[in-house]
């Protein structure tokens, strides 16, 4: 107990002093910096995209991006690799959903997999993106799960949805260094900013995104129900 | 044609992700997949390094010039170790089809691919949320060829691989902890840009952000007391797993953590951390590894030992001991991948890890005693091996700056090495063989071992060619911190 | 203001699970804990007194948006942490599966 009392003190002395030091020399709320001053001013010009924090994700800083997209990427075959069992896993919860459950389901579904497409399309427009369209697709899949004990995702094409989105992230990037010279390089005009097809080839890496988060975060859940603990 | 080093990274992951739906054409695709595209990476870097020895090569990512894009830059330090890292993965590719059990191979492939993958990209890049997210990459991806071990070691493996997970997980919270203050006070995250607006930030803030990033880093170091994670991982890990870990991971790591404190804070402070925490690294891991009777956890306490070696010599902060260092570290790289391809060969026949179990084994696998041996000569730092070049250089070094103590201790370190590695191959040629019946180690992996003894030897007796890439590429580490 | 002390309380609260707790499940909880922590510092330190989302539209110009580049990092660190969460929690069964508990100081085969 007194452990306890101890670590606890020790870490909140440490941590509120490292904080104060920050809030001096960072004060909250200051302005933006050298770096983020071109992207505001000049993101939408260049990248044609109004969201700008898109602008940054997919075009100034795309090559995190394309990270991101492998850390997840990695995780989901980590996830399978380390849940790995012989045969395809048989779900194991027999408990019947309601019939509440049952209707709204199959109610909401479609609606759901429309507004994460919605999500990711608009990506350069909106709020959102790739990963957060992804992760609402996500989620419909796992209301299917829920209510309907004997659904399964078709795991061979789920993995080709998934292998063919990552690939043209990819292949975009090595596109615009065969064309371009630079990896990554935006290849297509910029259009106008503000209407849905705009922006040059962030849409089509969002698009991709959102299949592929979609497609890898489903899996992983298929991938947890099919244990058996 | 100018070599762009985005290849190396762009074009392994585009495989990566094709290697899923190859398996449905054919079963045997993604070993061969990965493998031509690590070799596509080997030759890759072999030409970046020749022409990075003229010249920096720098590739702007999606056309933006820093500090607005993100940047690869392939100096001599990073071009070299791109090719030690596809050097070591090709040949621990070559090793490993035996000694994988069971599981879904494809997906064993596409982790290895993107390990080196991830590892390639920590080395080349020059832009510090870069290097978080590929640091990331390659502790994921290791934490998952970790998981993925299965048979008699899949529960130890289990227990490895959380506690790596948990330690790797915090450590990298720290160092993104450290970005977002450095964030904070300089506004960049060019690495370039960075050490140019390092000077004129607030020291407090920089000070702090240098102690998270350290802490951050020095776990994938295996920095003490970070490195809890490295003996259970390595006994854990299946042979060409540990091989790997030791061999690309490990130095990828390293070579995180020490351009951050050179090219990045330039800091005297960080230069004194490492000098005194490479010793006690030192120190406690090889006076650990004595007390091993596990002969992987053997290995894996001497790579902690060695790795200390490495941290204290870049600690010095000289041309020559920096030459040492990456000396030290080349050695460590393809002897260290040596000894765990061999030990686990040993392993693979005997099974078991106990070293009282390699009585006689030179009588019954001499080929593979023979692999082992040069290996543990190497890292004890016998004459002729790529070790005693290394150990000497860098006591002259310390020497030669003034730290008498430290040339001591390492001397001591070292003693210390030449008894637990003598009593082990003194077991394997001077001990009468039992009488069980072993199994021979496959062409492949005797090949792929030879391979590396022949570097290890190379690198003993004809020094001068790697010096001849090591002085400029210590230079690039010092030019920054302004020293000699 | 208030921020960095939230933040700063979360990374805290995370680490403090770390340390204490005996349940595996409940470790990788404040794991995440602390990964919220972080994101909550980057999103405090790119904030702008009295501007709004860096959406460029009619009615928002670029003078009063905040600076994106710590919210980028931020979706990125995100999608990280919640990688590194499925990854664990998957081992974390596997480790059920061997030791019957989710016990940090019974799984210990091997030495700490």
């Amino acid at each position: 107990m007194i452990k306890r009392l101890v670590s606890i003190i020790i870490l909140a002395v440490v941590i509120t002093s490292l904080f104060m030091v920050l809030s001096e020399t960072a004060p909250f709320g200051d302005d933006e910096t050298v770096v983020s001053h071109r992207y505001i001013y000049k993101g939408v010009d260049e990248t044609g995209s109004a969201n700008l924090v898109t602008a940054v994700v997919l075009n100034y800083r795309g090559f995190d991006t394309l990270g991101e997209v492998t850390v997840l990427f990695v995780a989901a075959t980590g996830v399978g690799a380390a849940l790995y069992t012989r045969k395809h896993p048989v779900r194991k919860n027999k408990v019947e959903a309601s019939l509440i459950v049952k209707t709204g389901s199959k109610l909401l579904f479609p609606m759901m997999l429309l507004f994460g497409a919605y999500i990711f399309v608009h990506g350069h427009l909106t709020p959102g993106g790739g990963f957060q369209g992804g992760a609402v697709i996500a989620t419909a899949f796992v209301f299917k799960y829920i209510s309907d004990t004997r659904y399964s995702i078709d795991h061979v094409g789920f993995t080709k949805m998934e292998s063919a989105s990552g690939m043209i992230f990819a292949g975009l990037g090595i596109m615009g260094l065969l064309l371009g010279g630079y990896f990554l390089l935006n290849i297509l005009p910029n259009g106008t900013p503000g209407e849905l097809i705009s922006a040059g080839i962030l849409p089509i890496i969002y698009i991709a995104i959102g299949i592929k988060v979609g497609a890898e975060l489903t899996g992983i859940i298929d991938r947890m129900m099919g244990v058996e603990a | 044609m100018v070599i762009d080093p985005t290849l190396m990274i762009g074009v392994p992951l585009f495989i990566a992700f094709l290697i899923p739906v190859s398996t449905f054409i054919n079963r045997k695709f993604p070993r061969y997949l990965a493998g031509g595209t690590i070799l596509f990476n080997l030759i890759l870097s072999m030409l970046l390094l020749d022409a990075a020895l003229k010249s920096p090569v720098v590739s702007y990512l999606g056309g933006w010039k820093p500090p607005f894009g993100i940047v690869l830059y392939a100096g001599p330090l990073g071009a070299m170790l791109a090719l030690l890292i596809s050097t070591v993965s090709i040949l621990t590719w070559i090793y490993l089809p035996e000694y994988i059990e069971g599981g879904d191979k494809e997906k064993f492939y596409m982790l290895y691919l993107l390990l080196t993958a991830g590892a390639t990209g920590m080395v080349l890049t020059g832009d510090l949320f870069n290097l978080f997210v590929f640091t990331e990459i390659t502790a994921i991806a290791s934490f998952s060829l970790l998981a993925y071990s299965k048979g008699k070691d899949e529960k130890e493996a289990m227990e490895a691989t959380i506690k790596y997970m948990i330690i790797g997980s915090l450590s990298s919270a720290f160092f993104l902890i450290g970005i977002a203050l450095l964030y904070s006070v300089t506004g960049t995250l060019n690495m370039a840009d960075l050490s140019s607006r390092i000077p004129h930030a607030d020291p407090r803030t920089v000070a702090i952000s240098m102690m998270f990033i350290i802490t951050g880093l020095g776990v994938e170091a295996e920095m003490f007391p970070l490195n809890g994670w490295t003996p259970d991982a390595y006994t854990g890990a299946s042979h060409p797993v540990s091989a790997v870990f030791a061999g690309i991971v490990v130095k990828a790591g390293f070579y995180a953590l020490a351009r951050v404190i050179f090219s990045i804070y330039a800091s005297s402070t960080g230069l004194g951390i490492m000098l005194v925490f490479g010793i006690i690294t030192l120190i406690i891991g090889e006076s650990a590894a004595l007390r091993q009777t596990d002969l992987k956890r053997m290995l894996a306490y001497s790579s902690i030992g060695q790795m200390g070696l490495i941290i204290t010599a870049f600690g010095m902060g000289t041309q020559l001991s920096l030459v040492g260092g990456l000396y030290a570290l080349l050695n460590h790289a393809f002897a260290k991948t040596l000894l765990f391809m061999s030990a686990g060969a040993f392993i693979l026949s005997l099974g078991t890890r106990n070293i009282g179990a390699l009585d006689g084994m030179g009588k019954k696998m001499p080929v593979n005693s023979i692999l082992f041996t040069i290996g543990a000569f190497s890292i004890m730092g016998l004459p002729f091996f790529g070790g005693f070049i290394s150990k000497i250089v860098i006591i002259y070094a310390s020497m030669d700056a003034g730290y008498m103590l430290i040339a001591i201790l390492i001397l001591s370190a070292s003693v210390i090495e030449l008894v637990y590695f003598l009593r082990v191959v003194q077991r394997i040629w001077m001990r009468e063989p039992g009488d069980s019946e072993v199994k021979k180690a496959s062409n492949a992996s005797i090949i792929s071992m030879m391979v590396l003894a022949a570097i290890v030897i190379v690198m003993g007796i004809y020094p001068q060619a790697f010096f001849r890439i090591l002085g400029p590429a210590a230079g690039e580490l010092l030019k920054a911190i302004g020293g000699a | 203001m208030m921020f960095y002390f939230a933040s700063a309380a979360l990374i805290a609260i995370g680490i403090y699970m770390l340390m204490v707790k005996k349940n595996l499940i409940k470790m990788i909880l404040g794991l995440s804990v602390i990964d919220s922590g972080v994101n909550l510092l980057l999103i405090s330190i790119g904030y702008i007194n009295g501007k709004t989302a860096p959406i460029i539209q009619p009615g928002v110009s670029p003078s009063n948006v905040v600076d994106p580049l710590p919210q980028a990092l931020v979706l990125t660190n995100i999608v990280i942490g919640v990688s590194v969460t499925a990854l664990a929690l998957s081992v974390v069964i596997r480790v059920y599966k061997h030791y019957k508990t989710l016990n940090s100081s019974e799984v210990r085969d091997l030495k700490w």
